[in-house]
């Protein structure tokens, strides 16, 4: 592989892809190859951001959709890795617990940071939560961790519903 | 592998490629520990990263048995690299009592003690439990791939419940 040419993760079309382009091009370029432009109302995201961390109290994360003019180096896609594709541009989210807590993520976010921030935001001691995971309504599926909240909606939605729930012990 | 690797072998050898199996090793929370080949078969070896402990390594080395994948699910269990054995059960990590961690590393008390992960995954430990009624949502299907299994060994490694080996 060329210096210049670089591999990451194309999110938004189906499963994830692994994809790989010259730093030079355009990311607008890279998603018409891909068949994966944007439609009415969408918006690209670039990274895996974790400011409900940083600020777990503010309603609202603070990570922009990028300009698709622009290109792979300028987005800082080498370093960043993920691209997430025909997303909406905030996905409202309610965790269910010992009451609920609700934020409005970016859809770049993964279940790994929600987890982190709903044990922040209803006061978790990290050494009992331990074994709390995100449970999807209505489903009840358990996503892994590095799955992103824009790969979890439904076509046409923006919220998703999660019980932050404990890890059953596998006994017997 | 080979033109005559069989559809187990094919369907993992393209399960391996796909992005959520990268994204881990990208992660540096897994990769393969060596290519697959028709020589360890039905074996295939990973590492899985582990969060630092005062008595734990950096990462741990997984044999996974993929027969009949994924029709059937696997089964996997800690390996030594040098007596190219399973990892001797003392060595297997610790979870803080009760907890999940230390229920799918336990090497007692089950039918496959050190050879197997005791969780619904794994098809050692399906044998004999209802746990398509007390876990539904960890029952293997052929939805499943290879990566959902090494991603909980990953997040039982790296949770505050891990206590190291």
């Amino acid at each position: 592989m060329s210096k210049d040419v670089i591999e990451f993760f194309l999110h938004g079309v189906g499963k994830p892809q692994v994809l790989t382009a010259s730093e030079g091009e355009s990311l607008k370029d890279v998603l018409a190859r891909s068949n994966a432009l944007l439609r009415d109302g969408e918006v690209v995201f670039v990274g895996e951001p974790a400011d409900a961390l940083d600020n777990p109290d503010r309603d609202e994360d603070i990570q922009e959709p990028v300009d698709i003019d622009a290109t792979l180096h300028a987005l800082h896609v080498r370093e960043l890795r993920h691209v997430h594709t025909r997303a909406v541009r905030r996905v409202e989210v309610t965790v269910h617990f010992n009451g609920e807590r609700k934020r409005r993520f970016s859809p770049a976010t993964t279940i790994a940071t929600v987890t982190e921030w709903a044990k922040k935001r209803f006061k978790v001691d990290p050494a009992a939560g331990a074994d709390l995971v995100l449970a999807l309504r209505p489903t009840g599926v358990h996503p892994r961790p590095d799955e992103h909240l824009g790969e979890l909606l439904q076509p046409g939605s923006s919220a998703l519903e999660f019980d932050l729930v404990r890890e059953v012990t596998p006994q017997g | 592998m080979g033109v005559t690797a069989s559809n187990a072998q094919r369907l993992l050898e393209a399960d391996l490629q796909r992005a959520d199996f990268r994204i881990g090793v990208a992660n540096g929370h897994w990769c393969l520990a060596r290519e697959m080949s028709e020589t360890d078969w039905p074996a295939v070896f990973t590492w899985v990263r582990a969060a630092p402990r005062a008595n734990g390594p950096e990462r741990l080395l997984v044999r996974w048995d993929l027969e009949g994948y994924n029709a059937h699910s696997p089964t996997g269990a800690f390996w030594d690299q040098s007596q190219k054995t399973y990892l001797s059960p003392g060595l297997w990590p610790k979870g803080r009592g009760g907890s999940v961690v230390a229920a799918v590393f336990k090497v007692h008390g089950w039918a496959a003690p050190g050879r197997g992960f005791y969780h619904p995954y794994d098809r050692q430990a399906q044998q004999g439990h209802d746990w398509a009624r007390q876990n539904p949502q960890h029952i293997w299907t052929t939805k499943n791939v290879l990566t959902d299994f090494i991603a909980l060994v990953h997040r039982w490694l790296n949770c505050d419940d891990y206590l190291g080996c």
